[in-house]
């Protein structure tokens, strides 16, 4: 299996030298082609700026990232942004949809940037939205949405241009929990029947417990990684992480 | 932390937003003072008579319009206050959540607006009183002020008239704040910028259907206004204008949707790039300030017709007075005696004073009248106006008179043979139906003989020179028919006409006194008096040089005041309402930003965002004034034979460098905010 994510002793650093916070701290991990891989850790572990940091929207103190071979960090002005729209997909917390337009202009609107024939994107529109559950809604707007649906929309928006990773950060954090089983549904949907590699940034075992895979941060670093077994259920790796956060959180991590 | 220094920061952030807002308040003080403080220039006090009483005209009728202009500022103030503190309820939702009172709100309220007024006012008027010296300037050019009177003049009157106005102003926003905060509820503000967005287009073909309408409604209006204004009654103008009124705030209401269902069809540029999004933004700026900018696209019309109509008056006035004052005096005698003899008996001979003279006789037939010299066009002359005397006797000229008058003033000199005559006239609505009679060859009998036409029209000219055309017309014949008809045509009077034998300024000046003191019992011509004194009429060159230029400058400084507050109210609240919709989707472009949208397809998007606010009511207003204007047009023309191309340049110049500053200004305002100018965050 290719790599598609490859992060190498990455670091970055805030704040002066006389205070200086090392949000991640040498930091090295791998994500392979069609893999679902969540990362874990607690408020202010770093799992966020590592997000941010591979989404090109944050900069690297130190280290290099590589995304299908090609070095994100030296990449600059219409590089960046042309290489945001072809190779990654996001999935915000907030959902991040824009409110004057339709569902189905907010999932076209990712491949009209690419530039994409009109009568293409007609065509993937509607078969995405059908595969993420979203076609009877296609027409309205986001107030006219439920949580759930709009994160669906904005998934079916990551997803449409193919891209080499989409990147999800905190996806089920304003969600119910039934509405977050549904997107996590569409999420293995996306990973299984559309071939999509995920990077899911989420403080939830729960939502968690849905990735092939899971990577624990503490302090900036990799703290450990469990990987599911083919059969493994969800409620035994469900467990399995419980664990490990128990291990992370707290006076408990005296013990390890 | 100080809540004062609270609510400064604040402010601080505010007025670096609405930059353009806050400089218009200055620009609005310094208009305000520099237009009142005409009267109080030192060159003023330097006029001759007739220039004081025109600029004493102006001062009333400025101080007039300033009440108006002082309404349209109050009104601007007092709405982007409301609307500024409207948005930031979330600011004192945190305040009073932590724990200050809703008196503690009002101080700072209070603090911030009395802060605002003052800073403005001040700087306002330090601007105004600089730019006020150039009135001085001006002043000089168009009335025949000295500038060597010239001195730094601040006018404690317009200072304080200034100030008193913009209290009142400020002193209602106070009001309106302190109503405003004692009637709040924590929880709505605190909810105020987070509730769901639900003003979208809705019902497309509803709007598509309800533009189209109106459009067709709007078409007539233009069709009479533009191309039957003849047939127009005033109660038909005035339908027509309310129904542009209507129809324009109609559409104005629907563009969004017509515009977003039209382009929505085309299905190949919807979807190209960020298309969709550009034109959603762009129908949503529409969307959310239809009304608004239904008005602010009638007040934009209404400043470029003004503007137009003012500016093309003025010009006109100017290039008239040239051709109207080819000599320094024109003096008529309607008496037995000429008017040399007058002026000799008066004891101040004509040799004196004056060294390029003539002075011609004009004569009276008793049965060559107004009616008469119309001949078959009189009854339409009648219907139109029934008032007119239509038995005035006919002024007649000889030929050879009228040519050392025509050589005199510079004018085309004429042959008639002996059975031609040939009037001369430039008042117009008399001129067009003589002119019908004339196209038709209609004769004229004078005593035994009969005359016909040598031109198919009038010459344009005039007897006595005068600042306004009106010349009702003259009949000119050949000498011969003149000796001949001796039995019917007498003598009536005379015109003398010529240039002094001084040419400077203050010589010409007293002789013009001189003239005046001798002649004064005969211009004062009394018709109760049972013996009158034969009327002389006496026009000087110098009088209406002076009256036209003083005119001119009215209508220009009038013109100008109400167009450029006009303008600025307009674009500053344009401003105002696009810089806040730049602030509202800031998030927007932060998203685009993060999917990788390039930042030229961005700044694109912004630019059909604000161009949105700026460029619809001035598209509108644009095309309300091809018909407006054509009116405006006619009427101009009609009084001054002028067209209004020079109006329309000088419209077009002020628009496109006030407008196109705020546009720039809240363009690049727009960019700096939504974050276009920096990395994401």
């Amino acid at each position: 299996m290719s790599t598609v994510l490859q992060v190498s002793n990455v670091e970055k650093y805030y704040g002066t030298k006389a205070s200086l916070t090392k949000a991640l701290d040498d930091i090295s991990l791998s994500v392979d082609r069609g893999e679902f891989v969540g990362i874990m850790g607690a408020s202010g572990s770093g799992k966020t700026t590592l997000l941010n940091c591979i989404s090109t929207i944050d900069k690297v103190t130190g280290g290099k990232i590589l995304v299908n071979n090609q070095d994100v960090t030296a990449l600059r002005g219409g590089a960046l942004n042309r290489f945001r729209r072809d190779e990654l997909g996001f999935i915000f917390q907030e959902f991040n949809l824009l409110d004057t337009m339709t569902a189905y202009e907010n999932i076209a609107l990712a491949l009209s940037i690419q530039k994409v024939p009109v009568a293409e994107i007609e065509k993937r529109v509607q078969d995405v939205a059908k595969k993420l559950g979203v076609a009877d809604v296609l027409s309205h707007y986001p107030y006219q949405m439920s949580g759930g649906q709009k994160q669906r929309v904005a998934a079916a928006r990551a997803v449409i241009t193919n891209p080499k990773l989409v990147l999800a950060d905190e996806p089920t954090g304003a969600l119910d929990s039934k509405s977050a089983r549904m997107l996590l549904d569409s999420f293995m949907t996306m990973n299984k029947e559309l071939g999509a590699t995920i990077l899911m940034v989420t403080h939830d075992a729960f939502t968690a417990s849905y990735a092939s895979r899971i990577i624990f941060i503490k302090d900036g670093k990799v703290f450990t990684e469990l990987t599911k077994e083919e059969t493994e259920s969800r409620k035994d790796f469900f467990e399995k992480i419980i664990h490990v956060m128990t291990l992370l959180g707290g006076e408990m991590n005296e013990l390890v | 932390m100080n809540w004062y220094n609270l609510a400064f920061k604040n402010m601080k952030k505010s007025v670096r937003d609405y930059m353009v807002y806050f400089l218009t308040l200055i620009l609005g003080v310094a208009i305000f003072y520099v237009f009142n403080s005409v009267g109080d220039q030192s060159v003023v006090k330097t006029l001759s008579e007739t220039s004081y009483e025109s600029i004493q005209l102006l001062l009333v009728l400025l101080e007039m319009l300033s009440v108006g202009v002082a309404f349209v500022l109050g009104f601007l103030i007092v709405y982007a206050n409301q609307f500024l503190i409207s948005r930031r309820k979330r600011e004192f939702g945190i305040y009073f959540l932590l724990g200050m009172d809703k008196r503690d709100v009002s101080k700072v309220l209070f603090a911030e607006t009395a802060l605002v007024g003052l800073i403005s006012l001040v700087t306002g008027i330090v601007i105004g009183v600089f730019a006020s010296q150039f009135m001085s300037i001006l002043v000089t050019k168009f009335f025949d002020a000295d500038l060597s009177a010239y001195v730094f003049t601040v006018s404690i009157g317009a200072v304080i008239k200034t100030i008193i106005n913009f209290a009142i102003i400020y002193l209602v926003v106070l009001l309106l704040h302190s109503i405003n905060i004692s009637r709040v509820k924590l929880i709505d503000l605190l909810h105020a910028e987070k509730k769901a967005e639900k003003q979208i287009v809705e019902k497309p073909a509803l709007s598509v259907i309800v533009f189209l309408v109106s459009a067709v409604v709007l078409g007539f209006a233009y069709y009479f206004v533009g191309f039957r204004s003849d047939e127009l009654t005033r109660k038909g103008l005035i339908a027509c204008i309310l129904t542009g009124i209507v129809t324009n705030l109609v559409m104005f209401r629907f563009a969004a949707g017509f515009l977003l269902g039209m382009l929505q069809k085309m299905k190949g540029v919807y979807f190209r790039e960020l298309n969709s999004f550009v034109i959603r933004q762009f129908c949503r700026s529409i969307n959310s300030s239809a009304i608004s900018m239904g008005i602010i696209c009638l007040m934009i019309f209404a400043m470029i017709c003004t503007f137009s109509g003012g500016i093309s008056v003025a010009y006109r006035l100017q290039q008239n007075v040239r051709e109207m004052t080819p000599v320094d005096f024109s003096i008529m005698y309607t008496a037995d005696e000429t008017v040399t003899e007058c002026f000799e008996r008066e004891g101040i001979p004509a040799e004196t004073w004056t060294n390029d003279y003539i002075e011609i006789p004009f004569y009276n037939c008793e049965s060559v009248t107004w009616a008469t010299a119309l001949g078959s066009v009189i009854d339409a002359a009648k219907e139109q106006f029934p008032a007119a005397r239509w038995n005035t006797p006919e002024t007649i000229l000889s030929i050879s008179d009228y040519n050392r008058l025509a050589t005199m003033y510079g004018k085309e000199t004429f042959e008639l043979k002996e059975d031609e005559y040939l009037v001369v006239c430039n008042f117009l609505l008399l001129q067009e139906l003589r002119d019908r009679n004339l196209a038709q060859g209609g004769t004229q009998q004078v005593g035994n003989t009969v005359l016909k036409p040598a031109l198919p029209k009038c010459e344009e000219g005039y007897l006595m020179m005068s600042g306004t055309s009106s010349n009702a017309g003259i009949l000119i014949l050949p000498d011969a028919v003149i000796e001949k008809e001796q039995g019917v045509i007498y003598r009536a009077g005379s015109v003398m006409s010529g240039n002094y034998s001084v040419k400077g300024r203050e010589e010409i000046k007293e002789i013009n006194d001189r003239l005046w003191d001798a002649v004064s019992t005969y211009t004062a011509y009394n018709y109760m008096n049972e013996n009158p004194i034969p009327p002389m009429f006496f026009e000087t060159g110098m009088d209406i040089r002076e009256s036209n230029n003083g005119l001119t400058m009215i209508v220009a400084f009038l013109v100008i005041y109400v167009g450029v507050v006009f303008l600025i109210a307009s674009a500053a609240m344009l401003a105002l309402k696009a810089l806040s919709e730049a602030i509202d989707s800031t998030g927007k472009y932060e998203i685009l930003k993060k999917i990788g949208c390039e930042n030229h397809m961005l700044k694109r998007a912004l630019f059909g965002q604000v161009g949105a606010y700026f460029g619809l009511p001035l598209l509108g207003a644009m095309i309300h004034s091809v018909f407006g204007l054509l009116y405006v047009n006619r009427v101009i023309n009609s009084v001054t034979r002028q067209n209004i191309g020079w109006g329309i340049a000088a419209t077009v110049i002020v628009l496109v460098i006030l407008y196109g500053a705020y546009f720039i200004a809240t363009y690049s305002t727009s960019k700096r905010i939504v974050g276009l100018e920096r990395e994401i965050k």
